[in-house]
């Protein structure tokens, strides 16, 4: 019995010998060469220099932005007020009472 | 250094050469034609794209192999994956559909007498732990040495000696038990 079963692994275990490889498909170099169109050009790495020059300019156009907007803060608390500047060009603020 | 960008007749014949040792590697891995093929465009699309990383230090069939075995073995762990995702949803949701596919499986170059016992040995072999599997596979269905499963797999050939000394008691066993349960 022993026996038997040991001789029943070494066949299975043997029954790889004198295998012969399998031939894959005959077309593969097509088919690679297809895929390979399908794939999307290769994407250049961003240059350093580009990237500090963007930082550069929104950093520019922050500071600017700031600027402007801390000018016309402080213009707009110690402007003249609504009332001079009708005064000064002669007009008529009527419109602004109700009837 | 391979460049194939510039001389498309050189690729054509790099895949004529290795393409049957590419091929039958991911086959005896995946122990399925479709996915072998699938697995095999993958290889040379690879090889296309990182031709300027080989530097000539191992072989190409090195190389290639190594492509191969890695890339069959992530197919393999995402195939499970997926098992494992259709098994825990096949007990919320019963969609009558099988949860494996795991078939007879018998390399079409075995011997055809050899054919059925061929079968009962694939089985086995695919339930080995992955480096015994790929061990076992590269000595006995490629024919290299324990030098050459070395380079490819990157461990020393003392460990190779004992991962395919431990692949063969494993499938003794395997064997053994399954002799007792059909005899």
């Amino acid at each position: 019995m022993k026996k038997n079963q040991e001789q029943w692994v070494d066949d299975i275990l043997g029954s790889l010998q004198g295998m012969q490889a399998a031939e894959g498909n005959p077309h593969l170099h097509t088919r690679v060469m297809a895929r390979l169109q399908q794939q999307l050009p290769d994407r250049q790495p961003v240059q350093l220099k580009w990237v500090y020059a963007m930082a550069g300019i929104f950093t520019i156009m922050l500071l600017l932005n700031v600027l402007g907007w801390s000018n016309n803060s402080s213009k707009s608390t110690t402007g003249v007020d609504i009332e001079t500047v009708l005064n000064e060009y002669n007009t008529d603020n009527s419109y602004t009472s109700l009837p | 250094m391979l460049n194939f960008r510039d001389n498309e007749q050189a690729f054509r014949d790099f895949i004529t050469q290795h393409q049957p040792r590419v091929y039958n590697t991911a086959l005896n891995l995946l122990q399925n034609a479709e996915d072998a093929e699938e697995i095999t465009q993958d290889v040379f699309i690879e090889a296309w794209n990182k031709a300027h990383t080989f530097k000539g230090e191992a072989q190409v069939s090195t190389w290639l192999y190594r492509i191969a075995i890695n890339k069959s073995i992530d197919h393999l762990r995402s195939k499970k994956r997926k098992k494992r995702f259709a098994f825990l949803t096949s007990l919320f949701h019963d969609s009558g559909e099988p949860i494996s596919d795991a078939g007879d499986f018998v390399h079409p170059g075995v011997v055809t007498e050899n054919r059925e016992k061929a079968a009962i040995l694939y089985k086995a072999i695919d339930k080995l732990p992955e480096t015994q599997k790929i061990a076992f596979l590269l000595s006995e269905t490629a024919g290299l040495s324990y030098a050459e499963i070395s380079e490819i797999t990157g461990s020393s050939v003392s460990s190779i000696e004992s991962m395919l000394f431990r692949a063969r008691k494993n499938l003794r066993g395997m064997l053994a038990d399954f002799y007792k349960k059909e005899g």
